[in-house]
């Protein structure tokens, strides 16, 4: 493989679009890890991972759209996990187990209503780049902006409520608000993520940047831009690569991740001792 | 002098918990109340409740009228050991006290508070360091400048001294009987230390779910109450060290 045929690969469209759509979900995702993760909120990705399974399903059966149908019903199951956590009538974590499981479930007895669409579900349990389409593409670019733009516009918020809830509260920050809106942005980027990576994969995408990017021991805001620049990474090596060696693409980019992970782990250690 | 803070009759339970019963008390303009108890007396309880962070089930807090959210400071338990791998510098920690801006950027004037206040708390020279690399003194310090860099009224403080050494401790009191004294910040003072408290505050509340003492500091001797609860030499000692007089004086 040279640059010839790298400039070659570059030019198939397909590609172009699975850069383009892979790039704004890693920064989008980034963004919002770093608040998710320290809040131990994490596996609120992955249970809403699983809720897009349901909704990929429902939108094959109904033959439209999996974006159009996912993102308000993922948005409604992440406010629903909040409300079960709030009341504290069940723990956080038995409330996203209950909405994943029983949306998995969903998923399943839907797709058994209709066997014909099977092989689309599967794309969208693993991630497909062949099937972004343009109109991906926009929805990509302004779900990301509006992510990204909500997120500087809160970031004080959102950061005082991460680092001490309790405090945040007493300051006058509207807590319930931010953790609306941080179950919204995370919603819409679940749903992005779903086309790249898969349903089954998406939840990594938003934990694995961020932590590896912890391991580096840096303040809040370059913690960030970390994150981006690994998410960015291993997107891009995770699509040559897999196109390459006709690797499955969204494994592929997480498990680079989950390398760099050991890496950086490895080299917190080294650090350390030193 | 205006009363900033009255409990008219505050009872608070968690399920068929009774935490807290009929409580009343006060905090006055430029008051330094200890809020004293032993664990599991409901004295944490009681000031998440008058913070507004738990619910009350009867009764009421009555705030004066010129006070504001922006008047209170609340200094929590050390969170020291949590905070060891929290990616944030000493300076967005003490921002957080200014939460309610909205742009990615200080603005001019909170650059000038987070300046201001950590002259004042001598910890100018860790803006910059990561909160996980302080030591349980400076960590403290931060949180302390967190608290006040809005210039409230009333600080709010819940066993501030808990995770600190003696000697550090003994410096934390006096930083802040000198806000009390010279800054005229009003105290409001969680502590299951009777005896340290006692020799700054200006008066005691003393909780076992429900008041067993509320009154000033030179009235403990002969609160017979009081003599019940902890025993007439415990008391009694209380009432005559010698490091008494000079500090509730200062």
């Amino acid at each position: 493989m040279n640059i010839t045929h790298i400039l070659d690969l570059l030019s198939y469209s397909f590609l172009q679009r699975a850069f383009i759509v892979g790039s704004l979900i890693a920064i989008s995702s980034s963004f919002l890890g770093i608040f998710l993760v320290l809040r131990k909120y994490s596996m609120i990705g992955d249970g809403l991972a699983h809720v897009s399974f349901a909704t990929v399903a429902l939108a094959l059966l109904l033959n439209t759209s999996p974006l159009i149908v996912s993102i308000p019903i993922v948005i409604a199951s992440s406010f629903l996990i909040l409300k079960l956590s709030e009341e504290n009538k069940i723990g956080g974590d038995a409330a996203i187990a209950l909405v994943s499981s029983t949306s998995v479930a969903l998923g399943v007895f839907i797709s058994s209503l209709a066997s014909g669409f099977n092989v689309d579900l599967f794309s969208y349990l693993f991630g497909s780049i062949l099937i972004l389409s343009m109109m991906d593409v926009y929805f990509s670019l302004i779900l990301s902006i509006v992510v990204v733009i909500t997120v500087l516009y809160y970031y004080h918020q959102l950061f005082a409520v991460t680092y001490d809830v309790d405090f945040a509260k007493v300051s006058g920050v509207n807590v319930k608000k931010s953790n609306y809106i941080l179950a919204v942005l995370t919603s819409i980027t679940i749903v992005l993520g779903i086309r790249v990576v898969g349903t089954m994969l998406i939840s990594s995408f938003i934990i694995f940047p961020t932590v590896i990017a912890l391991k580096l021991q840096t303040g809040f805001k370059r913690t960030i831009a970390l994150a981006v620049a690994f998410s960015l990474f291993s997107v891009f090596s995770g699509i040559f690569i897999s196109i390459i060696l006709d690797f499955p693409t969204g494994a592929t980019i997480v498990l680079i991740n989950a390398l760099l992970f050991i890496v950086a782990s490895l080299s917190s250690l080294v650090l350390k001792k030193g | 002098m205006s009363k900033y803070i009255q409990a008219h009759d505050v009872s608070i339970s968690f399920g068929r918990l009774e935490v807290l019963k009929h409580v009343n008390f006060h905090v006055k303009e430029n008051d330094y109340l200890a809020i004293v108890g032993p664990n599991g007396s409901g004295k944490t309880t009681l000031m998440k409740a008058l913070l507004g962070l738990v619910s009350i089930d009867s009764g009421s807090f009555e705030y004066h009228p010129s006070l504001s959210i922006k008047d209170i400071g609340y200094l929590p338990q050390s969170s020291f050991l949590q905070d060891k791998h929290f990616p944030a510098t000493v300076k967005e920690i003490i921002a957080t006290g200014l939460a309610n801006q909205s742009l990615f950027r200080y603005s001019k004037d909170d650059e000038k508070a987070i300046r201001q206040i950590s002259i004042l708390l001598d910890i100018k020279h860790l803006l910059n360091k990561k909160i996980g690399h302080l030591s349980g003194g400076q960590h403290q310090r931060v949180l302390m400048a967190r608290a006040l860099v809005k210039n409230p009224k009333i600080l709010i403080l819940d066993e501030p001294t808990s995770a600190l050494d003696p000697k550090i401790r003994e410096d934390f009191y006096s930083l802040i009987h000198h806000l009390h004294a010279h800054e005229n910040v009003s105290i409001v003072l969680i502590s299951h230390d009777l005896q340290s408290v006692s020799d700054y505050a200006k008066n005691i509340l003393y909780l076992d779910q429900e008041v067993v003492y509320f009154g000033s500091v030179s009235d403990i001797c002969t609160s017979e109450a009081l003599i019940e609860q902890l025993g007439a030499q415990a008391v009694t000692a209380l009432c005559h060290r010698p490091d008494h007089e000079h500090h509730t004086h200062s």
